[in-house]
């Protein structure tokens, strides 16, 4: 059962104090006549016609209800926010979800299995039946012979070429041995081909990339499946991360790497991609590329003259040719597909309409009615319409026949598709799904890097994945801890801390005056003692408590002791020192930097000029707009496509052709994206310009009458006088930029959309991978492990700069 | 030529302008009046000039800086100088309205009078478009201005007066860089946000200055639109045929697409907004709204302009024609992004009031809760008083991460997920920072003045009350300002505890927004710019003793 955290006393003493607080914040209106359905992870406003029209829908045949929809990072849902519904017993009534981390939370026991309403309701024409899907969308959604979500849309991958420069380098193709009318098959021809078709700068830039492997949407999981991997063992137990197969599919893309200058060379040559019309496949800077069914919409909107051709992807040599451990395999080609699906999350108060819901927004007719109406829509704005793939089967057969498109290209893209489906494999419906994705991108692009060997990498992800795995089937060595025990122990403690408390200050001895003075002393600071003891002691024992345990929140905490502990010095101790790397660095750069440019626009405020309100006002107003706003912006400023972004346009137009340095990526190249993050951080140096100002205003004039007696220079004056007396300050200004430094998420956050590290882990912090174990992964004990060695280093350093502060800091003898 | 004098003489009027203005501050009156008379000159002469306005400028040729020249006739720059003086004089009045309200009412009168006169006469105004080059030679040219312009200063330098001048100036230049270089990403929010969504992309030329698609009213007897009352919200719509009638809802866009019952004797048929495009037609250009789209893609225009064409309607596939531009601020976007805001939420108000309601709560919470404790710690002796006071101060080093998920488990327990308590209960047991910097405070005020209180026979609340909380009143400030913008822009903290539209904040539905409309940067910033209109309010009304109470308030380094 679920044993939750219960401090009844507190609950009492809240009650207690807080009730009239409470009676003010009004309860929730009366819900009006329909029955709201709570939809999360798509959004009503979204643009997305053909399911508004599916809901507008729903809601004519069913009066009794009323869907309301909000995005919450359409798709990939905040999963922190959806852990938080569901303990909290406030969840949303339906949730659409990428369908690879459904296994997730299944696993947890927070989605609803479906099994017993399809089993009732198989006789009505809406519900899902599952041999209408396609196997492989099915599969995904099932996790240990239960079924959790109902798959919507499907996706394929699959090879796009530009045939254009194909016919363009015909002769060259053909000198190479190759047949430029035919698209590579296998690995080796599209090295083949890759090798003939790029070009280099002279100063050894990528001009034209023949084959990026990672550009479009593939990653090595696709690569891997056409090697006939699995990334997990049949029985979920065991990840084969660094199996050979993998190892193979990586290698090849490294090779493919090889030829394109490298992988940190195509980075850079991607950073200058721009978007719509100047697609950089459609401009030919990129021959080829594996991408999705979905990146079709676009080629045919902004680039419908484009001269292309699609091929399945290709494969290794061997199962094209059927050979050596392929002799007896039927397909020659293998796609991956993924795509999104519909739950209902445990605790869900509409479970029938909900599950109402899911029946008409994933039937045949649902959904013909929303590609038709897509489908008018792209009509009326004069754009072709290419449907996406459907997860149930005659759906996707019924709209590809009805929509088929008359163009030649496209037509033999949609058949393709079709063909694909058949062929299709779906990640391993796994617990352990997000650590294993993000395991295998860090390990791409460590091994691309040329970091690590690729053996290396795939090694150390498969140790990160296994641990994981093994964390949840070895749960049941480590015994059930109920939390009520340590939160009782905890009130003891505090009850004993009091009565010690009081009976020392009886043994003072103090005169009745003093004894009174002392009983108000306590009733003035007592609105923070209990603060302190509810919302920091008591928290911070109990998260002392998790570091412990190993605790999901949605399940009962078990007692493992130190591991956590271990395990971050052990086989998590790369990432932790990266983070802590990343925010010295971001500490050591940013903090100083921000403290001259502070001080040097509090000095120029400072002098005697008109119109000092006005440019004090200009300085100090970046700093009080919204982080999540600020960064937004800095994100628009800063995107790297020249067409969008003001700095790069700026950029392309003066220093690319003066000076032949392209514009930078910022925030996603390695190099760029913690100084990015500093820049970003100095226009809010307006705040700390404020206490500049105050501090220099503080500085008494007759200071510099002496040293001006003294014929001291305005440096002189500066260094001597100014400097000293700003002292305090600048200790005060680098303590808490310290402390904030190390502890950075809320821009980083926003910026990696809340689940990645940045390029190579450069804008991983210690507060984000706390973050990503925590709420990502559902490793709770961990996560309050590394909240207190977090906490730990912070205090040292703060301590460590205390200690050093009577060198440097000048302060006034006490009036 | 002609522009090139013109310009010149429009430039010298202003700069006439500014000076006169300067002068009447001053109460340098002859000054004022010969700079007044210059001014007219200028505009004078510019005004005369024959100068048709230059709209267009071939996009493409490089990386070129837009400058716009304004050019009015007299009556109109007559309107622009009263405008403000009255400006100036009201700006100067507020601060103490007996002694100084009678020049307001003089500019007042000449600013009635010139926009009376402006009136009869009608404004002439036109803006004048060139673009200065930005190749490396002009930018070389630059340089050395930059470099003569240090010469000068050297030079003039020499004299104690003209060092004076010069530091005066290089300082104004210093502040003038530094605060464009400050100012440019909010000016590029602001630009964002009054633009159309294709002008994002700047794939054909770079826009310093808004402009719009020119769109026009129009009635279609034959697919009547309408506005209507449903559930008590106004909305508007297509009538569908059938029976019983049905009305497509279009606006609000969160409930586009939605089909109602037709409530006739709630609706009336308005018109609709339609775009104005541009193309050819039989080799003829012409300007024509845009009836309808056909389900084949292809549109139906009635053409408006040239005469010979006119009323005429034509098909036409929408790659074809062109949009019509007209510059100027799209100030849809503001409307269009509180349309997209859940319906519980009343386009937004809902998250205002939510958020003021926080925003109230936490500051009064905050100023009461820290200043009585930092009282205690500041002037009542206590048992183990440093001792805590050690622990106050520790906890600022605390990573909020540490606590996050215990006390979203306390608050769960205590029944109050998806409620606002969280957010604003906490602020009543006094926050670690403003104890510290209120404590600062207390510390610097004279023992003298409570000594006497006391033996007034003040209790300990009575000093602490009417003595010391008056003394304080700058330092409070500053904390109440800070507490209201970090209420404001919270956002982890309704992420967390609130689930329900009813329920959040603005600076979370900001956040939400910005993930739903990720593709549409112009509706996201005019959404950012909404939410962060109120703090902007705040702070410029507060401004003053917000600085002020920082620079009092001990934080200036003792």
């Amino acid at each position: 059962m679920n044993a939750c955290f219960r401090p009844r006393i507190w609950n009492l003493l809240f009650c207690l104090s807080l009730g009239f607080f409470s009676a003010s914040a009004g309860a929730n209106p009366p819900s009006p006549e329909p029955q709201r359905i709570v939809v999360w992870g798509k959004a009503l406003s979204g643009g997305d016609r053909g399911f508004e029209a599916q809901v507008r829908e729903f809601e004519r045949r069913h009066p009794e209800y009323r869907i309301s929809a909000v995005g919450l990072g359409a798709g990939r849902m905040d999963p922190q926010k959806l852990m938080t519904a569901i303990v909290g017993g406030a969840p949303p009534d339906v949730i659409f979800q990428d369908r690879f981390t459904i296994s997730d939370w299944a696993q947890r026991g927070a989605f609803r299995p479906l099994d017993d309403l399809i089993a009732r309701d198989r006789a009505l024409p809406l519900s899902p039946r599952p041999e209408d899907y396609y196997p492989a969308a099915w599969q995904e959604a099932t996790y240990q012979e239960r079924l959790f979500a109902i798959p919507t849309a499907a996706d394929v991958r699959y090879l796009y070429f530009n045939e254009e420069v194909l016919r363009a380098e015909a002769e060259q193709i053909r000198t190479a041995g190759l047949n430029p009318s035919q698209p590579p098959q296998t690995w080796s021809e599209i090295l083949a081909f890759s090798r003939v078709l790029t070009r280099f700068h002279p100063d050894g830039r990528l001009k034209r990339a023949g084959f990026i492997p990672n550009f479009g949407d593939s990653w090595l999981y696709l690569y891997a499946f056409q090697n006939n991997a699995s990334f997990l063992s049949p029985d979920g137990r065991t990840c084969t991360l660094a199996s050979e197969p993998v190892r193979e599919a990586l290698e090849f893309m490294r090779q493919a790497y090889a030829i394109v200058g490298g992988y940190a060379e195509a980075q850079r040559f991607q950073s200058t991609f721009r978007s719509g019309e100047n697609d950089p496949f459609a401009l030919g800077q990129v021959v080829m590329k594996v991408d999705g069914d979905w990146n079709l919409h676009g080629l045919v909107r902004y680039n419908p003259k484009l001269q292309f051709g699609v091929a399945p992807a290709p494969v290794p040599d061997d199962r094209f040719m059927r050979r050596g451990r392929f002799a007896a395999e039927p397909d020659r080609f293998i796609t991956w597909s993924g795509g999104h699906s519909w739950a209902i999350p445990r605790g869900a108060r509409q479970v029938e309409g909900a599950w109402k819901f899911i029946q008409w927004i994933t039937s045949e007719q649902g959904r013909l009615l929303s590609l038709r109406t897509d489908a008018e829509d792209y009509r009326r704005r004069g754009r072709v319409f290419i449907p996406p793939l459907q997860a149930h089967r005659r759906t996707t057969e019924v709209v590809y026949q009805e929509m088929l498109s008359a163009d030649p290209r496209y037509r033999r893209a949609m058949e393709l598709h079709l063909e694909l489906m058949k062929v299709s494999r779906s990640r391993p419906p796994t617990f352990a799904g997000q650590v294993l994705w993000d395991a295998h991108v860090r390990a791409t692009e460590r091994a691309c890097l040329g970091i690590v060997s690729p053996e290396q990498a795939l090694a150390e992800g498969q140790q990160t994945v296994q641990r994981n795995l093994d964390e949840v089937f070895g749960m049941d060595q480590f015994p059930v801890i109920d939390l009520r025990v340590p939160s009782w122990l905890g009130v003891g403690a505090a009850v004993l801390g009091a009565i010690l408390l009081i009976s020392a200050t009886r043994r003072q001895r103090m005169g009745r005056l003093a004894r009174t003075e002392n009983r108000w002393g306590y009733l003035l600071i007592a609105p923070w003692m209990v603060g302190f003891f509810v919302f920091t002691l008591g928290p911070m024992a109990a998260s002392l408590f998790f570091s412990f345990t190993q605790y999901d929140v949605l399940n009962e905490a078990r007692w493992v002791g130190l591991k956590n502990f271990s395990d971050a010095a052990t086989y998590d101790s790369a990432n932790l020192i990266k983070a802590f790397t990343n925010v010295l660095y971001l500490g050591g750069i940013g903090v100083p930097l921000g403290l001259v440019t502070g001080l040097a626009i509090a000095m120029l405020l400072n002098s005697a000029v008109r119109g000092m309100r006005f440019y004090r006002t200009l300085f100090y107003l970046p700093s009080i707009v919204p982080g999540v706003a600020s960064t937004i912006l800095w994100m628009w400023i800063l995107s790297p496509d020249p067409n969008r972004g003001l700095v790069n346009a700026a950029w392309a137009s003066t220093i690319s052709p003066w000076f032949g340095v392209a514009p930078p990526g910022w925030f996603t190249v390695e190099p760029w994206a913690k100084p990015t993050l500093i820049v970003m951080g100095l226009w809010g140096a307006g705040s700390g310009m404020i206490l500049w100002l105050a501090g220099l205003k503080g500085i008494s004039k007759s200071l510099y009458e002496a040293a001006v007696t003294d014929g001291a220079s305005p440096w002189r004056q500066f260094t001597s006088v100014t400097l000293p007396m700003l002292s305090p300050i600048i200790f005060f200004n680098t303590v808490m930029g310290f402390i904030g430094a190390l502890q950075t998420f809320d821009q980083v956050y926003v910026i990696t959309g809340g689940s990645g590290s940045g390029p190579n882990d450069a804008l991983l912090t210690p507060v984000m991978h706390l973050f990503r174990n925590g709420f990502g992964y559902f490793r709770m004990g961990y996560a309050s492990a590394l909240a207190w060695v977090l906490f730990l280093i912070i205090v040292a350093l703060t301590w460590v700069q205390f200690k050093l502060a009577p060198r440097w800091v000048y302060t006034e003898v006490e009036k | 030529m002609i522009y090139a004098v013109g310009t010149l003489a429009a430039w010298l009027g202003i700069a006439a302008l500014l000076t006169a203005i300067a002068s009447c501050l001053r109460r340098n009156w002859r000054r004022a009046w010969v700079s007044g008379l210059l001014a007219g000159l200028g505009w004078m002469i510019s005004g005369l000039l024959p100068m048709t306005p230059e709209s267009r400028v071939a996009p493409g040729s490089g990386w070129s800086l837009p400058v716009v020249w304004l050019t009015m006739n007299v009556w109109g720059w007559m309107v622009a100088f009263c405008g403000v003086g009255l400006l100036i004089r009201l700006g100067q009045a507020l601060s103490s309205w007996r002694q100084r309200h009678r020049p307001v009412w003089g500019w007042l009168g000449c600013t009635l009078a010139s926009i009376a006169l402006a009136g009869h006469f009608g404004i002439e105004a036109n803006l004048l478009k060139g673009r200065i080059s930005a190749a490396p030679l002009s930018w070389l040219g630059g340089l050395m201005w930059v470099v003569v312009g240090m010469l000068i200063f050297a030079w003039a330098g020499r004299t104690p007066q003209g060092a004076r001048w010069s530091r005066g100036l290089a300082t104004h230049a210093a502040l003038v860089l530094g605060s464009i270089l400050f100012s440019i990403p909010l000016f590029w929010l602001l630009l964002t946000s009054f633009r159309e969504d294709r002008d994002t992309n700047m794939a054909d030329g770079f826009r310093w200055w808004p402009r719009v698609m020119v769109t026009t009213e129009h009635v279609d007897p034959k697919n009547p639109y309408l506005e209507m009352s449903y559930r008590g919200q106004r909305v508007e719509g297509f009538l569908l045929e059938g029976n019983p009638a049905q009305v497509r809802i279009e606006r609000p866009s969160i409930m586009r697409g939605l089909t109602v019952p037709h409530d006739a004797a709630n609706s009336r048929t308005i018109s609709q907004r339609v775009p104005v495009v541009t193309g050819e037609y039989e080799g003829q250009l012409f300007e024509g709204k845009v009836v309808r789209s056909r389900p084949d893609g292809l549109q139906e225009i009635l053409i408006l302009r040239p005469a010979s064409l006119a009323q005429k309607e034509i098909v036409l596939s929408p790659g074809d024609t062109q949009p019509v531009w007209r510059s100027g601020p799209k100030w849809s976007n503001y409307s269009a992004a509180t349309e997209y805001l859940p319906l519980e939420s009343e386009r937004g108000l809902l998250y205002l009031r939510n958020t003021l309601f926080l925003v109230v709560m936490t500051v009064i919470g905050t100023v009461l809760s820290c200043s009585i404790v930092a009282y205690g710690f500041a002037r009542v002796r206590f048992f183990a008083k440093n001792f805590w006071y050690a622990l106050l101060l520790a906890t600022m080093m605390l990573p909020g991460a540490v606590t996050l998920l215990p006390s979203f488990l306390i608050f769960r327990e205590l029944g109050w997920i998806d409620t606002l308590l969280p957010l604003w209960v906490p602020a009543f047991f006094a926050g670690a920072f403003n104890v510290f910097l209120l404590r600062q405070f207390f510390s610097s005020i004279p023992m003298e003045l409570e000594d006497a209180a006391r033996v007034d026979g003040c209790t300990i609340l009575q000093t602490f009350w009417r003595i010391m909380m008056p003394q304080i009143k700058p330092a409070l400030t500053v904390v109440s300002i800070w507490t209201f913008m970090g209420t404001w822009n919270n956002f982890m903290g309704p992420l967390i505890y609130t689930n329900s539209p009813e329920k959040m904040t603005v600076a979370y539905a900001l956040q939400l927004f910005l993930g739903d409309h990720s593709a549409e940067p112009t509706l996201m910033m005019a959404f950012a710019t909404m939410a962060m209109l109120p703090v902007l309010i705040v702070f410029f009304a507060a401004q003053k003793y917000f600085i002020e109470g920082v620079t009092l308030s001990g934080l200036g380094g003792r």
